[in-house]
């Protein structure tokens, strides 16, 4: 009986979507209002939220109480938004591991038209799963002097982010039973965290600057759900069909320079002073570790799709002579390489921060230089190479090889300079505004040697095309 | 619309998958397309649906590279992948409504073009239906509705019969006939090659990604038996001695037994020796009821001209 209704409510509103609608989004709202665990769990949510409210009604109104019932409250929340989140997740995967995805690009759609109807999905399922988990937590934050504001969107972010990786870890891979240990993980990680933010710093955005930590949030939080989608839309590869996985990854890399260049304006401008230690150096760490994996993998796919073996750069060719010609060898080598980089790095950031070395000197610093030289030396050679090879025209490769080195420049000089400012977005001129001696010296070697890097791969590779 | 494939080559690794190849698809025309597993069919299609780029080659649709221009050429093409349609959530008319929409159909026009394919391939009864509650030859029923949607010029169908029960083929054999008739041209991928002997009028041939031979079929079956003349003698009784006989004979290479009262002979040297193989087979006095010299289907010239390999 409850399955008849179910169904037939969903076959109302299937067709009901109006043609106007984008025809992904039509697709996921009715792939979505099919997995019966979205009802379940909205009606799980919603009779909790009674519950909890008659009983925060009846008891005694202590900061406790409310602090408890709010925990308890998230906790079963998440969980029922995290399961509706999965489904449609593990239907795009579905969709790219079998020839679904790849039959659309036999249509009109074009690659923009099914990335962006899959971000329009997303949007609508998690706005209605924060809309029906919003009332409880409102309602009893109205009772503080809290704007209700400041806590709806810092939930708000921090799902976005939590929901975000979990999408990109969901869609990513191909073996059901590795991503759901995986998705667990996450969600006990990320989940709890949230939880902690949200009910014992509730006030957090006071705390700090209020604009600075939300701000980063929401950043990276944009930035994970855009990976999630592009990457589920078949970012690096909609499988078996190469000629599709260009778009895809063109426009990937375009939404990767974007928020990453955003969060680096945040980054520089809001919290400079903490950059190289505690948080800010974490955050810059992986997200040093992010474009280094991503550009390692695009390296490899490239190097598999064009077949080139024997790479004039000579960072590669070191690499690709240690580790012979299986792509995965040098995958793992090149992530092995960035990871104890980026473990010398935090090392290097953990004793500055413990002995209050001073960081304006030059040889703390120097600590950190060398791994990260080679860390963005190989992140850079990578991108410049996948970009070579994405792009038959020269100009559009030299344009996104110069976004990528300023991306790439600016990763590792706010690792090695703890005040870079926000010039260093236009890194390789950004030192001629700084009075700093050294500075002046060290990124403009850089950048003389960056800019020498980039002739030399843009002319050996492109040519190869 | 003529479709000319044009020195075509497509490698995955070390493995060629297709090595410059050409061949021809005139209008209208159902085009059978055989080879071994792994001869790179499913490569060659998939890049005429615009799916995988070659390394090197042109598909030409009348005057437009279909390499280049995919996007222009999208409306006129339908491929149906050898994979089926599948899922749990996703209701027949839902799966059809969803490529109607991605081909720009909308209101009036989706639904009249849904109900005409549903038509077409007997689907009236199934759209409520979820995907994965259909049987293989339903799910075949639907990927072939949704090919047909937007009315496309050119049919490019990757295995269009496998697994289907003999009815299923029949059926979708004359639904093909049917299209072909509208002026579609088809190219079709088959491993069973006698669903294709009554429907096709050409063939392409495709061994270790290679064209080993194509062209009208009735050339094709022409070259083939000119090297390979046989004939089926059908008897009123047929036992082991009369086997023998027969297997004695001067002028035959070999005979089997075919059916219960038939055996398939083949002559030695050809076409030439044909009468005088004939004659010797008559002095033998058998009670022979028909003879009948079949023309090379399919099947032969394809085992004729493939060696089995794969690469
Ligand atoms: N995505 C791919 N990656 C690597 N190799 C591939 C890929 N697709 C096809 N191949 C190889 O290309 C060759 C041709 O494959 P293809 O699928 O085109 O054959 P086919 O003729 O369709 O075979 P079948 O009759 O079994 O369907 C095979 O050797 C196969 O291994
Ligand atoms: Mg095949």
């Amino acid at each position: 009986m409850a399955h008849f209704k179910l169904s037939s409510f969903a076959d109302t509103i299937s067709h009901s979507l109006a043609d106007s609608l984008n025809p992904v989004l039509v697709k996921d709202i009715r792939e979505s209002l099919r997995s019966r665990s979205l009802y379940y769990c909205t009606v799980l949510v919603i009779f909790l939220q009674v519950l909890l409210f008659v009983l925060n009604h009846w008891s005694v109104r202590d900061n406790d109480s409310v602090n408890t019932i709010l925990r308890f409250y998230l906790m079963i929340y998440l969980f029922c938004a995290y399961v509706p989140i999965l489904s449609l997740s593990q239907n795009w995967r579905k969709e790219r591991c079998s020839d679904a995805l790849a039959l659309e690009h036999t249509t009109p759609l074009t690659p923009w038209q099914i990335i962006s109807g899959r971000i329009q999905a997303f949007g609508v399922l998690w706005f209605t799963l924060l809309v029906v988990g919003m009332p409880l937590p409102a309602y009893l934050i109205c009772q503080e002097p809290v704007t209700v504001f400041s806590i709806i969107n810092s939930l708000f972010m921090f799902t976005a982010i939590f929901f975000g990786i979990s999408f990109f870890v969901n869609t990513g891979g191909k073996r059901t039973e590795l991503l759901n240990i995986l998705s667990v993980f996450i969600f006990l990680i990320a989940g709890s965290h949230i939880i902690n933010a949200f009910v014992s710093g509730r006030n957090f955005a006071r705390a700090y600057q209020w604009i600075s930590e939300p701000l980063i949030v929401i950043y990276f939080s944009v930035l994970c759900i855009l990976l999630a989608i592009l990457y589920g839309a078949g970012g690096f590869k909609p499988i078996r069909s190469n000629r599709y996985w260009i778009p895809h990854f063109a426009l990937f890399l375009a939404f990767l320079s974007v928020p990453f260049a955003l969060s680096f304006f945040v980054f520089h401008s809001v919290i400079t002073v903490e950059t190289a230690s505690g948080w800010g150096g974490v955050f810059l760490t992986i997200y040093g570790v992010i474009v280094v994996s991503f550009a390692t993998l695009a390296n490899v796919r490239i190097t598999e799709r064009c077949r080139l073996d024997r790479p004039k750069n000579p960072l590669l060719r070191i690499i690709y002579w240690l580790c012979g010609p299986s792509a995965v060898a040098r995958y793992s080598f090149g992530m092995l390489l960035m990871l104890a980089g980026c473990a010398i790095v935090c090392y290097g950031q953990g004793v500055i921060t413990e002995n209050g070395l001073n960081y304006d000197k030059f040889n703390d610093r120097g600590l950190l230089f060398l791994p990260s030289l080679v860390m963005c030396a190989w992140c850079y050679s990578c991108l410049t190479r996948g970009i070579c090879s994405i792009f038959r025209q020269k100009s559009l490769s030299v344009l996104f090889s110069i976004i990528a080195f300023t991306q790439v420049i600016n990763v590792f000089s706010s690792i090695v300079d703890g005040d870079a400012k926000i010039f260093s977005l236009f890194s390789p001129f950004a030192s001629l505004f700084f009075d700093a001696y050294e500075l002046i010296i060290w990124q403009g070697s850089f950048s003389l040697i960056m800019s020498l890097w980039l002739i030399y791969t843009l002319r050996h590779e492109s040519r190869r095309q | 619309m003529n479709i000319e494939v044009c020195e075509l080559s497509k490698s995955f690794g070390d493995t060629k998958a297709l090595d410059r190849i050409s061949f021809f698809l005139p209008e209208g025309a159902i085009v059978g397309f055989v080879g071994p597993n792994g001869a790179g069919k499913t490569t060659a299609i998939r890049i005429m649906a615009g799916l995988e780029q070659p390394d090197s080659g042109k598909v030409m649709l009348g005057n437009l590279n279909m390499i280049e221009y995919p996007d222009q050429v999208r409306a006129q093409i339908g491929f149906m992948p050898d994979s089926m349609p599948d899922s749990d959530v996703i209701r027949v008319w839902e799966y059809l409504d969803f490529y109607a929409r991605a081909f720009g159909l909308r209101g009036q026009a989706k639904s009249s073009a849904i109900s005409r394919v549903a038509e077409f391939t007997n689907l009236a009864s199934l759209p409520d239906k979820m995907l994965s509650e259909l049987s293989k030859g339903m799910k075949q029923q639907v990927s072939l509705a949704r090919v047909l949607l937007h009315d496309p010029k050119i049919l490019l169908l990757d295995e269009p019969a496998a697994g289907l029960d003999p009815r299923a083929r029949i059926e979708l054999r004359a639904c093909l006939v049917k299209l072909a008739q509208e002026g579609k041209t088809i190219f079709i991928s088959s491993h069973v090659l006698s669903d294709l002997d009554d429907i096709a009028t050409g063939a392409v041939i495709i061994e270790k990604g290679k064209i080993v031979s194509h062209g009208k079929l009735t050339d094709l079956s022409a070259s083939a038996a000119g090297e390979f003349c046989r004939i089926v003698l059908s008897l009123l009784e047929l036992n082991e001695q009369i086997l023998e006989q027969i297997n004695g004979l001067e002028l035959v290479e070999s005979a089997i037994k075919s059916s219960n009262k038939q055996i398939m002979v083949k002559i030695k040297g050809g076409t030439a020796n044909y009468h005088s193989a004939m004659v010797q087979i008559f002095m033998t006095g058998l009670p022979i009821i028909r003879t009948e010299r079949p023309d090379a289907g399919i099947e032969e010239i394809f085992l004729k001209s493939t060696k089995g390999e794969v690469n």
